[in-house]
């Protein structure tokens, strides 16, 4: 039991972390795209 | 005479024919009738009907791979599309050239909503784990909830391919009940107040951006999670192809001709893969329970997640716009519209909740991509 425990809580923080790492670095990017691509094309 | 016509009964199907094969042809005329009569993403569960008609018809040997003496059937060969991971990307493909990515591009953090709502995936993976399926096999189900079809196909294919029919057949008869799953829940877990909730109206989004756009995209995700590349270098391909504007004819054979063939190709190879030995067990059906249950905290998750931004921003988003994130494009941000105009007639949430509908099929990738991280060979 203590063995299923720890194998989905491993699995979950590791991929509810790096799904969530992968967004918000995709928003970081699609943030910075937008100013610089407004800036350009004002 | 007689012994003739016993060996000419004997080489027909009806003479090979076991309980198993007669529950499967039954239960491949419901899907076909699902598909046809109610409309339940016909395009998916239609071809998956028929390829389980066809796989479980006693001597026909459809599925089976080649011999020295027989070259092998015909869906065999189909399925090796579904096996080494070709048609669900392919799918993407179409997917992307068919997908506006503005309204998350007008309101990036929408995005957040739809890795949110991948939560559903990892929460069921416990669960299954807990009803004694094993690592790769609780991945397989779990991904049901990221109401992605293609994504679940492509990970179950590689990491529990004895579970293919079920989870597939699961993942799509879910994503056509998605009007009867989410509201109940979407109601119960907010208020009148915040369902009325109206959202400004999203900004113009250039074609500078959405040209960039799917470029960083596949940058940015290619290069955290390498084996999520295949499902999102082809899903922002076909986004590319379509907003250059320099290649029409690439991007029209992604949204129709390309995505059509190979949703015949993957829907009967993957329904072909549900045959009696396979399909008619007891863990069907905890799949099948299990595969609710992860859409349904999906789109808790979402939603919840909704709540806190709508509090974070002083009110300035509708949390129904967070069940969106579970993808299942374009039906669940319809959801969203339906159930917010029920508190307000005057709320149009359509184009709000497309952005963290797209931004859910990024996430359910993404997810994808860990698990086969932690579980692929």
């Amino acid at each position: 039991m203590n063995a299923i425990i720890l194998e989905g809580l491993k699995t979950t923080i590791l991929g509810m972390g790096i799904t969530c790492l992968g967004m918000g670095l995709l928003w970081l990017a699609v943030r910075i795209m937008s100013i610089v691509v407004r800036r350009v094309e004002k | 005479m007689t012994a003739s016509l016993v060996a000419l009964l004997k080489s027909t199907g009806l003479s090979a024919m076991t309980l198993g094969n007669g529950v499967m042809l039954v239960i491949a005329c419901v899907l076909i009738y699902l598909a046809i009569a109610r409309k339940y993403e016909p395009l998916l569960l239609l071809p998956i009907g028929f390829g389980m008609l066809l796989a479980n018809l006693p001597l026909c040997d459809l599925m089976a791979p080649p011999t020295e003496g027989s070259t092998g059937g015909l869906v065999w060969w189909l399925y090796q599309g579904v096996k080494y991971g070709i048609f669900p990307p392919l799918i993407f493909l179409g997917i992307g050239a068919m997908t506006d990515f503005g309204p998350l591009l007008a309101n990036p953090k929408t995005i957040f909503l739809g890795a949110a709502a991948q939560f559903g995936i990892f929460a069921t993976f416990f669960g299954a784990l807990f009803l004694g399926f094993n690592s790769p096999q609780a991945a397989s189900i779990g991904i049901i909830g990221g109401a992605d079809g293609p994504t679940a196909i492509y990970l179950t294919a590689k990491l529990a391919p004895e579970l293919l029919g079920a989870v597939a057949i699961a993942a799509y008869s879910y994503m056509a009940l998605v009007p009867l799953i989410q509201p109940p829940i979407m109601k119960l877990l907010t208020t009148r107040k915040e369902r009325a909730v109206v959202m400004e109206q999203l900004r113009e989004v250039s074609r500078m951006e959405r040209i960039i756009f799917p470029i960083i995209s596949t940058l940015v995700i290619s290069l955290l999670v390498p084996p999520s590349a295949p499902l999102i270098g082809m899903l922002m391909f076909g986004n590319l192809c379509r907003e250059c504007g320099v290649v029409d004819r690439l991007s029209k054979t992604a949204q129709h001709e390309l995505i059509n063939i190979i949703t015949i190709f993957l829907g009967i190879s993957v329904g072909a893969t549900a045959s009696a030995d396979k399909f008619l067990q007891a863990g069907t059906l905890q799949i099948i329970f299990l595969g609710l249950l992860s859409f349904c905290i999906g789109t808790a998750a979402g939603v919840l997640f909704g709540k806190l931004m709508c509090y974070l921003t002083g009110g300035k988003v509708n949390p129904l716009i967070g069940s969106a994130g579970v993808s299942a494009v374009p039906m669940a941000a319809r959801v969203s519209q339906i159930v917010g105009q029920q508190a307000n007639p005057q709320n149009f949430l359509l184009m709000h909740a497309m952005g963290p509908n797209v931004a859910g099929v990024i996430g359910s990738a993404i997810a994808a991509g860990v698990l086969l991280s932690l579980y692929g060979s």
